[in-house]
């Protein structure tokens, strides 16, 4: 797999001149922060900021450190954690296949599946580092501000959670394969995949086979250290439509941007 | 009612060490983009607007200019050295 490698560190060498390498990292830090000290220092805020009028109260709700990770994961990753993934990744295959860097990188010795996977290697290499830093962040908050969690579930909660990324970055693949501009690419990605997280706050027998599950399989992974029912089956859908994303990003590139292929 | 914050300077001193890691990644993110920027061949108005994004937009507007402002140049360098076209099917 010679080629395979040249064309990853062609990835990485990209991933450096534009700078993901430097703002993902960081962006998920911010997000990783944000949440333990924004939730452990509410009730001071709210005072700086003017306080709250006489005669009304208000109680917050005591959180517990376990808590407070998993609304890390739930309300900043899951919001502007996608967004920015969707962001990043936007453009991978529609900027090659508008400069022409496709067909050209397609007319030499290498094949399609090469060319898709070093593009998916390479991001779940980087999106993995990132969720990874920004989460030992929040870690670090969390320990700091309110007390300890097991290590363990938190890493099994990481490990769920990083499922659901890699099904977002395998659709924005299929999506960028199948549109050739790139805002239309974000937007539509964007929405479906906050359709997807939506609507796991209905309850409903078809959540088994929603990908987005799996981010409240990992919440409960670290709040409780149980998984959810039907936590195999979500998986096995959510592998399988990745896989599938790929086939079908593979097979529309080979009938559409080649003669032959 | 009044309005904005009030910090007592001893309040900032028990906040730093938290809000540091903070300071430390925006001054990051801050000065590559600007660095990048000026670096750039650009004319001049677009990187007034986009220096006044990233300095003005907390967070987000270093960001914005890494996604989107990087853009044109990586574009244009390609079109005018005539890499081969999309091959389309006949």
């Amino acid at each position: 797999m010679n080629r395979f490698t040249v064309l990853l560190q062609k990835e990485w060498l990209d991933a450096k001149r534009s700078y993901k390498l430097l703002w993902l990292p960081v962006v998920f830090m911010f997000l990783g922060i944000l949440q333990p000290l924004s939730s452990f220092y509410l009730p001071e805020i709210l005072k700086m900021a003017g306080g709250l009028p006489d005669g009304i109260t208000i109680t917050l709700p005591e959180l517990t450190a376990s808590e407070v990770l998993a609304s890390a994961l739930t309300d900043q990753f899951d919001q502007l954690g996608l967004i920015v993934i969707v962001m990043a990744t936007m453009g991978i295959i529609a900027s090659d296949k508008n400069n022409g860097m496709l067909a050209f990188i397609l007319t030499r010795n290498t094949t399609l599946v090469e060319y898709l996977l070093s593009k998916l290697v390479g991001h779940a290499v980087m999106i993995a580092g990132s969720i990874f830093l920004g989460f030992l962040t929040a870690v670090f908050y969390t320990f700091y501000l309110y007390q300890a969690v097991s290590v363990a579930r938190i890493a099994a909660g990481l490990g769920v959670y990083y499922i659901w990324c890699l099904f977002m970055l395998t659709f924005v693949i299929a999506i960028g394969a199948l549109l050739s501009r790139t805002p239309a690419i974000a937007l539509l990605s964007i929405f479906v995949l906050i359709f997807l997280k939506t609507i796991t706050l209905l309850e409903g027998g078809f959540q088994i086979l929603n990908p987005a599950h799996l981010s409240n399989q990992a919440v409960s992974i670290i709040t409780s250290g149980n998984v959810l029912p039907h936590f195999f089956i979500t998986m096995t859908v959510s592998v399988l439509l990745i896989v599938f994303c790929l086939i079908f990003a593979t097979s529309y590139l080979s009938r559409k941007e080649l003669p032959s292929m | 009612m009044h309005y904005g914050y009030h910090i007592e300077i001893d309040e900032i001193g028990a906040w730093l060490p938290l809000l540091l890691p903070i300071l430390i990644l925006h001054l990051i993110l801050f000065s590559v983009a600007l660095v990048d920027l000026l670096k750039r061949d650009q004319s001049t108005d677009y990187k007034w607007l986009w220096g006044a994004v990233i300095i003005l937009v907390n967070i987000i507007g270093p960001i914005l200019y890494f996604v989107l402002g990087r853009r044109q140049r990586s574009d244009a360098p390609t079109s005018s050295k005539s890499t081969p076209k999309k091959v389309r099917k006949s």
